[in-house]
């Protein structure tokens, strides 16, 4: 009597799944979900925006799961795709808790992101002393943003958060100059 | 990665945090599907996250802070709030203790000295001898009289130790690892 012996076969394994699987990504998904829910549940305790952003993130995995065979490795990375679903999730929950009518303005969606504002490094006069140092510092001389915590006296993120808030202003300031010289 | 590199970087991650801050969803969305193709966008937007967290947790104790503090003015007036400090004492921090102690008097200059002096976050230097701490202050903080800069430290002195102090209560009082069973 002959036995046939298969090898064992080793499904590839599923990307989307290793990333369901992984606690860090659900941590990632809460941060994301939480940071839009804090404006939008200003007015509710911790509690309740919390259980509103596990709510969310629950959703964003079912939803994940259920369009995985959708995801194709050669143009996203998983963890980019699964952000991508947790903002529409949290955008469609946010309109359904004030009730809002769905997303306004067609021309906001379509306005490029990249378009040219011209060099906003040109108006960094017109920032107000700590914007422009700060700017200075990281964008021209390469500082790290814990160097200039250090040196402000103020936490990493504060400097990062302060450094593209400056950097929103610059934009601001190129694309006004830009409209008016049209 | 080229400084143009960055920059155009660093734009997107401005955009994207201001999209957060204006509840901009079409803009977030758009933004998080160029993400796809740019990993590095990934890790920055993310970064993002936890500072708005950071920063609104910060907030949030803050007004805490304030609110328990404003009731215990109104309901406590004769309690002090004490304030607890951490890191390196600050000449800010030497200056405020100068404004409040009463027993020192400062004549009119050395008070303006004081008040310009208040926002300064300068660390103090390691050596508070009297020659080098007024050596170190004329070369970064301007010139005071000899009066000030004995009374400035004697109040740094008393600040050091009092911080020297709380680091030790702190590291005493840290909990101690539990001791491991015998196999």
């Amino acid at each position: 009597m002959t036995t046939v012996t298969t090898p064992p076969t080793t499904a590839p394994p599923d990307p989307v799944r290793a990333a369901l699987d992984d606690p860090t990504t659900r941590i990632e998904l809460m941060n994301q979900v939480v940071c839009r829910l804090k404006k939008w549940l200003s007015d509710h305790s911790h509690t309740r925006r919390q259980q509103e952003a596990e709510d969310i993130v629950a959703e964003v995995l079912v939803r994940a799961w259920a369009n995985r065979t959708q995801f194709d490795s050669s143009i996203a990375t998983v963890p980019a795709w699964l952000h991508g679903i947790a903002c529409r999730v949290t955008s469609e929950h946010c309109r359904r808790l004030r009730k809002q009518p769905p997303s306004d303005s067609l021309d906001r969606c379509e306005a490029p992101d990249d378009r040219d504002d011209g060099d906003p490094l040109e108006f960094l006069n017109l920032l107000g002393t700590d914007e422009r140092q700060i700017v200075e510092w990281h964008l021209i001389h390469a500082i790290s943003h814990s160097d200039i915590a250090g040196r402000l006296n103020i936490s990493e993120g504060n400097a990062r958060l302060r450094y593209h808030r400056a950097l929103t202003k610059l934009r601001t300031l190129a694309r006004v100059q830009q409209e008016g010289e049209r | 990665m080229t400084p143009h590199e960055r920059l155009r970087i660093d734009l997107l991650v401005a955009r994207y945090l201001e999209a957060i801050e204006t509840d901009d969803f079409a803009v977030q969305e758009r933004l998080w599907h160029r993400a796809e193709s740019e990993p590095e966008l990934v890790e920055r937007f993310r970064q993002i996250h936890a500072d708005l967290i950071a920063e609104h947790d910060e907030a949030e104790s803050t007004r805490t802070t304030e609110t328990i503090a404003d009731v215990v003015r109104s309901h406590l007036p004769s309690a002090e709030i004490v304030q607890e400090k951490t890191g390196p004492v600050t000449v800010a921090d030497v200056v405020e203790e100068l404004f409040r102690d009463k027993s020192t008097r400062l004549p009119m200059d050395d008070l303006a000295t004081n008040q310009k002096l208040r926002s300064s976050r300068e660390q103090l230097p390691d050596d508070l001898g009297l020659t080098a701490l007024m050596t170190w202050a004329r070369s970064k903080l301007g010139d005071a009289s000899p009066e000030y800069w004995r009374a400035f430290r004697k109040v740094a002195l008393k600040l050091q130790l009092q911080r020297d102090s709380e680091i030790q209560f702190q590291m005493a009082a840290r909990k101690a690892p539990k001791p491991e069973e015998p196999k």
